[in-house]
This record gives structure tokens, sequence and C-alpha cells, in this order.
């Protein structure tokens, strides 16, 4: 009876019932887990498109925008029908890789450490459709930028290139002292925005910034330093040579202090010891005497 | 045979001892009296200074000492346990709060300089008025240093770091106005500004001696400068409870400045207390831990999230994560120890140079002063001439800790800054922190071989002017350079491993500072704690044990050396093995002046008036009229401060009469620590008749015989802390008086290989 209530059993779990939670046919996790792996792989293949120049904020942020939302509705999503289990558990906590854990938080380093949230807000997804706005930071420094390249291109001609550093220009001269003041502009803008910005300026215009300074003082090859030498160098020779006169002249007015020695009491040289320690037979330590 | 008994140590023929006796001429009392007054030019450590007293670290075993005991039986111990715990809390908030104000301070005053001469840097240097904000900010400096050189001619004891004072104090030497309110407020004030006036000089050692000052002060609930008495804590005012709260507070400062507390107590224990328990490391170790967490509260306060105690000491290293070492660097980090400790012996001997030069030469107050203000203004000088030179070299800045950090950009292009004027521009603390965690590349070898040049002959010159100054940050700047710089040399060398140059420059500015202070464990514990990683102190010791060992083949540690420059009769732990051969005779003073146990008024007055000793052995006055000088057998000690209490509360008796009313210790605790002078005391002729009892209130002393040989007196002395050691014969009469400076004044000399036995002089 035994044998066969066995065997019955070991039937039903060979041939058991595929509907129960944790192997679903049709279960809704699984279908996220589809497309947050499509989702995942557009935002990746943006983020890297746009990594050189540096344009992840504002370029991926509806791929990111729709990845957020996917990874919101993992924790409201069940997988079983007594809504005991969510999709983030589902996903998650069956193995030690944790491949779905591991994407999210990447994806979400990336983000955070670019400080995207500084020039983009209020990002979400309606019905597909991606909402966004620039701060007012932001957009100012664009507008700064496209003033300095319109700038630049009237200037020489020629449209600012976007990577500036294999650019074979002969130079115009007249560059610098056209566009100084544009590029003054963006540049205290951009100083002060960083002194504003309690937990970092957004990488794109951190990035758009380098780029532009290094158009500015390597490519352009404009210099704003012109530091008069003669006077530093006078001053930097003065003082040291006040030094060496004040010790030397200390060497010879300086006058050496004497100091009183005072009298100690000690025994008296030839005095006799007996005298002084009593009667008794003094034994000094020598034993030759 | 009883020729030379007393001078056995005269004898040298065949001998590599030679004895060089300053007082052999002048101690040849009676005869032929020398005229006039003897003078030397010898100062420093040729010398011993007059001026230095030791403190009464004895238990107080008189008469009246015990009824007080027994009137107030055993709740009165656990009473002051109870108020010892009480104090120790105070000493560690306060010293915190101390820390937390010189911190903040600084802080701010070099940001407000450093915004304004960046500020003005900036804009002249596209404008051609480069020398403008050259000359504000030697203005500004100078002028920051001369409030800090004026304070201290306020109050000289603030000068330096402090650090030995303190150890002097320990050791048993009261060092005049060495725990006054007045040292305190010249310290504080001082340090804030000799460090914002941009000196290379650190804030630690002041706080050492700030923590120090504050528990002596707090120990005593009154100050004798503002006079004013709390009444609390009487049974403290004595030099004995005193001297311990001075280590806690010690300990309490270190533990403020580093964030160090138990290297706090290290520090307590291997450089100032010299008399420990086990009860007493405890109390000290609750100083430290209240005075850490003080610290850090308020810090985390003002850093905006309070509760946050994580923050650190007044410096941070910054915590040094997953820095591995492998053992084929062990030999690196000997060399290194090596390194260290030559430079260390080396800045010390150029230091003793030049502190000599400055004892004979630069001792009025205005040449001082103007010392000061050139050595401020050179200081800029130099930096300027640093940034001038490395004025190509620049980083681009990357990473946002450099964005929100002042980097300074100067000659750079834009969107880059220049390393080297980052780290002159930034204190002190900042710079170390920056070679220490910085990646590889950002500073150019030479570049970092020119500052560290530079910022040692700087250092070096520094210390020693008046101004309040700590040695423990140059010394690391200077070590984390070159040890920055060693990192360099083997990531070049061998390019194929990855050397960790922060690491590098961490052990270099444990070995500069090994090399110059050559402390041991609690500087091992205390770049422990600060760095915050166990794992590195296998290497930080033996670079600390090898940068001790090499720089004492050359000469002293630092605070050593200024010790015995300041002429103090310090003992150090033992006394040294040559010494043998000097027996009680050849050290002790006599004749002794000596009162008998009822001595007349008169005679009292007189010889307090005559003598400058403290301490006066009572005798039995058995008549022996013969020879008045071995009069009587020893019966105990009277301290001076005791006898004009004694006059001053006109404490007489008539001959024949016995006493009744009986001082108290409350009495003689009155005027503690400073006691009035003989001078006040006004006695009338009728007075003058009448008679003192001194049985109740002597001290019953130690005692040594005459046979005894110097180590054995040494021992006694150092390990009981005593202040007076009466030689006696073999009738238990008076013969000698051990003071000090009687042990201190013989000091071994190694020379080229010979080693001879020299005495010093003891000067008014």
């Amino acid at each position: 009876m035994l044998k066969i209530l066995i065997f019955y059993l070991s039937i039903q779990l060979i041939h058991g019932d595929y509907k129960d939670p944790i192997y679903p046919v049709q279960n809704p996790c699984l279908a996220i887990l589809d497309r947050l792996s499509d989702m995942a792989s557009s935002f990746l293949n943006c983020a890297v498109s746009r990594a050189r120049p540096f344009k992840l904020c504002e370029g991926c942020v509806d791929t990111f925008a729709r990845l957020q939302d996917l990874i919101g509705l993992l924790d409201k999503t069940y997988s079983d029908v007594d809504r005991t289990i969510t999709c983030k558990q589902f996903l998650e906590s069956y193995d030690t890789i944790q491949i779905v854990a591991q994407l999210i938080s990447f994806v979400q380093n990336i983000w955070s450490s670019s400080f995207c949230d500084s020039c983009i807000t209020g990002y979400n997804d309606t019905n597909g459709t991606i909402h966004y706005s620039l701060t007012e930071s932001t957009t100012k420094f664009i507008q700064k930028k496209m003033t300095f390249d319109y700038c630049i291109f009237n200037a020489t001609g020629r449209i600012v290139p976007i990577i500036p550093i294999d650019l074979n220009v002969t130079l115009n001269t007249n560059v610098c002292t056209v566009c100084l003041p544009v590029y003054n502009d963006i540049n205290e803008f951009f100083i002060k925005m960083t002194q504003d910005t309690k937990n970092g300026v957004c990488m794109d215009i951190v990035d758009t910034m380098n780029y532009t300074r290094l158009l500015w003082s390597k490519i352009y090859e404009c210099k704003r330093h012109d530091p008069d030498y003669m006077a530093v160098m006078g001053i930097s020779f003065f003082i040291p040579t006040i030094v060496l006169v004040f010790y030397i002249s200390a060497l010879f007015k300086g006058e050496r202090t004497q100091k009183k020695l005072s009298r100690q009491k000690r025994l008296p040289i030839h005095s006799t010891t007996a005298a002084i320690v009593g009667d008794r037979t003094w034994l000094w330590s020598n034993p030759n005497d | 045979m009883t020729e030379d008994e007393n001078q056995p140590l005269l004898d040298e023929s065949g001998r590599h001892h030679t004895y060089t006796s300053l007082n052999a001429y002048i101690t040849t009392n009676d005869n032929h009296e020398r005229t006039g007054s003897h003078t030397t030019f010898a100062t420093g450590e040729k010398l011993i200074s007059g001026r230095y007293e030791s403190l009464d670290y004895e238990c107080d075993e008189s008469e009246i000492s015990h009824m007080e005991e027994k009137r107030l039986g055993h709740q009165h111990t656990r009473r002051l346990a109870v108020l010892k715990w009480v104090i120790m809390l105070l000493i560690g908030i306060c010293t915190g709060l101390v820390a937390v104000f010189v911190d903040f301070a600084v802080k701010n005053l070099t940001k407000f300089k450093f915004s304004y001469v960046q500020n003005r840097l900036d804009t002249c240097l596209s404008e051609h008025c480069l020398f403008t904000p050259y000359l504000t900010w030697i203005a500004i400096n100078m002028s920051f240093v001369l409030v800090s050189g004026l304070l201290i001619l306020w109050e000289p004891a603030a000068r330096g770091s402090g650090i030995p004072q303190v150890k002097c104090y320990l050791n048993g030497v009261a060092v005049p106005h060495v725990l006054s309110l007045k040292a305190l407020i010249a310290k504080v004030l001082g340090v804030i500004f000799s460090v914002s006036g941009g000196l290379a000089v650190g804030k630690e050692g002041p706080m050492i001696h700030s923590g120090s000052i504050i528990a002596g002060g707090i120990s005593q609930g009154k100050s004798s400068t503002l006079k004013f008495d709390f009444h609390i804590f009487k049974h403290f005012r004595t030099d004995k409870h005193k001297r311990d709260f001075v280590s806690a507070g010690a300990a309490a400062g270190v533990a403020a400045a580093f964030g160090a507390p138990v290297g706090g107590v290290l520090f307590a224990l291997e450089e100032g207390a010299s008399f420990f328990n086990q009860q007493l490391t405890w109390f000290i170790f609750f100083a430290s831990m209240v005075s850490t967490f003080t610290l850090n509260v308020v810090m985390s306060a003002i850093d905006g999230h309070f509760g946050d105690l994580s923050s650190p000491g007044l410096i941070n290293f910054g915590l040094f994560k997953d820095v591995p070492y492998m053992w084929f660097e062990l030999p690196i980090f000997i060399l290194m120890g090596v390194m260290g400790g030559v430079f260390g012996a080396l800045f010390n001997e150029l230091n003793l140079r030049l502190t000599k030069f400055r004892h004979h030469y630069i001792n009025r107050h205005w040449v001082l002063i103007i010392e000061v203000l050139l050595v401020a203004a050179t200081t800029v000088v130099i930096a300027f001439v640093l940034i001038f030179t490395t004025m190509n070299e620049c980083r681009p800045i990357k990473t946002q800790v450099e964005l929100n950090s002042p980097t300074i950009q100067l000659f750079c292009p834009d969107g880059q800054y220049n390393t080297m004027a980052t780290i002159v521009f930034s204190t002190p603390e900042n710079a170390v922190r920056n070679l220490f965690h910085s990646e590889i590349g950002t500073y150019k070898a030479w570049s970092l071989l020119a500052f560290c040049i530079v910022y040692f002959c700087l250092t070096c010159w520094t210390y020693g002017i008046i101004v309040s100054s700590g040695l423990f940050i140059p010394s690391l700047l200077i070590g984390a350079s070159w040890g920055r710089l060693v990192g360099i040399g083997m990531h070049n060398l061998f390019p194929s491993i990855y050397f960790n140059p922060g690491k590098y420059a961490l052990f270099g500015a444990a070995s500069q500072l090994g090399g110059i202070m050559r402390m041991t464990i609690s500087l091992a514990v205390i770049l422990i704690e600060a760095t915050g990683d166990i794992v590195l102190g296998l290497p930080i010791m033996i670079v600390l044990t090898v940068a001790k060992l090499t720089g004492d083949y050359f000469n002293e540690g630092f605070f050593d050396i200024h010790i015995a420059l300041q002429s103090v009769p310090f003992l150090p732990w033992q006394s040294e093995v040559f010494l043998s051969r000097l027996s009680a005779l050849s050290v002790m003073s006599a004749p002794v002046t000596k009162l008998k146990t009822v001595e007349k008024v008169e005679t009292i007055f007189r010889i307090l008036r005559a003598e400058s000793h403290h301490g006066f052995p009572v005798v039995d006055h058995h008549a022996d009229e013969t020879n008045n000088e071995r009069a009587g057998t020893f019966q105990g000690i009277i301290l001076r401060h005791q006898l004009i209490t004694i006059l001053r509360k006109r404490n007489f008796i008539s001959l024949n009469d016995s006493l009744r009313d009986y001082l108290t210790l409350d009495d003689f605790r009155e005027s503690y620590p400073r006691h009035p002078s003989i001078e006040s005391v006004h006695l009338t002729d009728e007075e003058r008749e009448l008679y003192c009892d001194l049985r109740p209130y002597m001290n019953l002393a130690y005692t040594v015989s005459h046979h005894s040989t110097l180590p054995r007196i040494f021992s006694m002395f150092r390990g009981l802390g005593l202040r007076h050691l009466v030689v006696v014969n073999d009738k238990n009469e008076v013969v000698g008086m051990i003071t000090r400076k009687d042990l201190a004044r013989f000091r071994m000399i190694h020379k080229k290989g010979h080693t001879s036995i020299e005495e010093l002089g003891i000067s008014n």
C-alpha cells in the first residue's frame, strides 16, 4: 500500500502542475523580464554611443525613463494569483547572481554618478511618451554655448568641431579678441554653477565646458595670462636679502648674555670625610688601599 | 688614603673618562672664597637653570595629614574617586571644545585669506598687477603672525610646541607659568594665528599643551590669574593629583588632535607620565575618549549632520582602503626608515644649531619680532617662487571632488589646475591628505623634490621663532613628499607592478616623524588610528623602529634636545651605568641648613630670608655643642611654604609651652600653587622671640645612606618622584641633601668612541 502511495506521489511530481507559481507558463514577470532586456539594451546602446562627447543625460533620458518605469513595475506586479510574491522577489531572490538586480544598480549608478538629475527634472513615462524638462541653469548654459559657437563660426568661418582634438585649422588670430566676452560669459557662468550646486554639476554640462575650454586654450591658443615677471622677481629677491642682512647683523651686533652661576654647597675637597660622616672609620670602595 | 675619597671620579689616569668640573672651582667653600660672581657663556644644554624647581610629588606623611585622614574616613576616598571621574569628563569635554574652536577658526581665517588672494590673483594675471596680490598675501600673513608673536611676548611659556614643557612638568619639574591661564590663551590664539599666517607649523603640539593646561586648571577649581576660586576640588590641590590630571589632559589633547584616543593614552605613557598605575591609565583613557567624541559631535554639527559621531580629529589622513603590500616591499620600507632616521637626525642637528644661534644673538624683544615677520614674509616668497617655477604643471579637473575643493588655476589653461599651487594654498593638513590620496601622476617628481627640500628648510627655520607652533604636520608633510617621491621612483623602476604612491607617502611621513621625534609606540598607534587601517600596522612599526634606531645613532630626539636646550634638570628613566662611580657624598649638597624640632621664630625667619632652599631637614636637638654641624638625628623634612604658612598664621608657642591649636592641611593648601614669599611676612619683635613646634607638620621623608651609589639614589629619586632626599650617616645624622639638580648635573657624553662624565654648571 505504501509502495503504491510513493509511486503515485512520484508520478505526481513528474507530471506536476506547471501552473504552480514557481513554474508559470504565462507568468507576468517573465513578460516584464522580456521587456526589461529590450529596454536595458536600448539604454546601454544609447549610453555607449553618447559617451564621447558626453551627452548621456540629454540623449538617453527617454530610454532611462522607460527603464525606470519598468523597474517600478517590478514591485507592483505579482507572479502568483495570491499576490504574495512580487516580480522583484521572483526575479531576484532565487539565485545568487541576480542579473536583474545587478543590471538595475549598474544603470542607476551610471545615471546618478553623472548627476543627470541636476540638469533634467520631472521625466516620466506616460503611455509611452516621455516628458521631461531641463532646469533653468541648463537651458541658460545651452544658450550661452550656442552664442559661443555662433561667435566662433563667425570669426573662423567654420563650424565648431564636436571633438576639439583632431583639428587642422589655420588659426584665425582675431578669434581670441572677438569671442573673449562670450567665452568669459560662459566660463564665469559655469564657475558660478559649480559653486551653487551642492551635490554635483550635470556631467553633460561639465563635459561641454571642458571641451569648450580645451578648444579655447589649446586649439585657438587663447591665453589670458600675461604676468608681469619683473615685479614678482623684484619682491622675491628683496625679502630674502633682508633676511640675510638681518641674520648677519644679528651675528655681529647681537650680544651674548652671560649667566651667573649659582654657588652650590658641596663637600670641601680637602676636608676629611671622617669629620663629616662621623667617628666611624671611613671605608671607601677601593680595596687596594 | 683620605686624600681623594670624595672625588673618586677625578682619577682619570689611563682611562677614557675625563671629568670636566665646572663646579670644581666654585664649590670649594670656606677658606679661599672667590670674589665676585661667576658667570658663564655656556647656555642651553651645557647648563642647568636654577629657575626650575621640582614638584612635590611625595605623599604628605605628617602628623596633621594622618589626623585629617582619620577625620574624613573611608567615605572620603570614595567621594574623591567619583570627583576624579567628573573631572576627567570635564577635561575631555573642554579639550575637545578647544580643539573644535582652533580648527574652526583656522579653517575660516585661511579660507578668508585665500579666497581674497585668489580672486586678486585671477584678475591680476591678465591685468599686470601681480604684485598687489603678492604684497597683500605677504601683508596678511605678516599681520597674522605678528599677533601670534606678540601673544608669545605677553606669555613666553606658550612658545613653541609645548610638548617639551609638558614633558618636563610630568617629569616632575615645575616649569614656570606652564599651566597658567595666560599660557592657554596665548597658546590657543597664537596657534590659530600662526597656522592661518601660513607658517610651516602644525596645531597638534599646541593642542597637547592646551589639553594639559585645561586639565591643570579644571582639577584645581580656581584660577590664580583671574583671582577666583570655586572652592571645589580642594583635595586635589597638591602636585601629586595635579600631575595625574595634567597627564590626562595631555592625552586628551593628543586624542582631539589626531582622533586617536588610544594613541593619546600611549603618548601620556611614553612621553609624559613618569608615574603610572592601572587606575590612572583607565582614567586617562576615559578623558581621551570623551575628548575625541566631543570633537566628533561638535564637528559633525558644524558640518551639518548632527549626530554623526564618525567625524575624526583635527587631522584626518583619510582612510586607506584596500592598500595591500607584498613581502618584497618590506626591504623598501626598511630603507625608507633609514632615510627617515637620517633626515630626522639632520633636521634635529640643524635646528639645534639654529636654536643656539638664536639663544646667543637673537634675544631682544624687537629682534625676535622682526625675525618672526621675516619668516612669515619669506614663507610667502618661497610659496610664490615654487608656484612660479612649476607654472606649467597643470592637471585637468576631472573628479567631482576636485571640482568642489578649492583648486587653484593660476597660470594653467581653464579647466585645469596647478598642483603645486593647490598644495601651497591649502592648509598643511589638506596637503598631507592630497599627498596620501591623490592618484598616481598627479605630482611630477622634480616639483615634489623641490617642495620637499624647501619645506624641510622652512620647517627647520620656523621652529624656534616666537610663535606657538607644532611640528607634527610639517614633519608629516616633508615625509609624505619624499615618500611619494620614492613611490613614483618605484613605479618608474618597475612599471609592471602597481605601487600605490599614497602608501609610500604614508610610510615616508611616518618615517620622517619617527626620525625627528623618536617616539615609538605612541606614534605608531596614532598613525594607525589616524589612517584607520590596522593592516598597515606592521610596515608602520618597521619604518618607525628603523627610523628611531638610525636617528639615535646620530643624536637625540627633537623634544629631548629642546628640553636640554632649556637647561631643565630633567631626569631620564635611569641613570647611566658609569655613574656608579659616584656616591652620595660626591653628589649631595653639604653642609645642610637644619632646623630643630622646636625652633625659634627668629631663626626660622632668618634662615628663610637667607636661603633659597625649599626643604629643610628637622633634627632632634640633642645637644652636641662642640660641633653644631652634626648635631641631632634626623626627624623629618619641613618645606619652605609650610614654614611661611606657620609664620603667617602666627602658630607660635613660648618655649615651655606645648602646641595646642594645630594648623590643618587646609591652611597649607590655601595658597597652592603660588605660595607667598618670605618677604610678605612681617613679624614683631615679641613674635620673633617665640618658638615654633615643627613636629606635627614635618614630613617623614625618605633618607639614604651616605654609602649609596648614584644609580641607586637615582632610581629611588625617579621611582618615588622625590624632591628632597636626605643623606644620613650611620648614626642617622643628616650629612647632606640631594635634590633634582644635584642628580641632573651629571651627564654622560659619548664622543668619538670616548665616554666621559660631564658636570654641568647651575645658573641662577
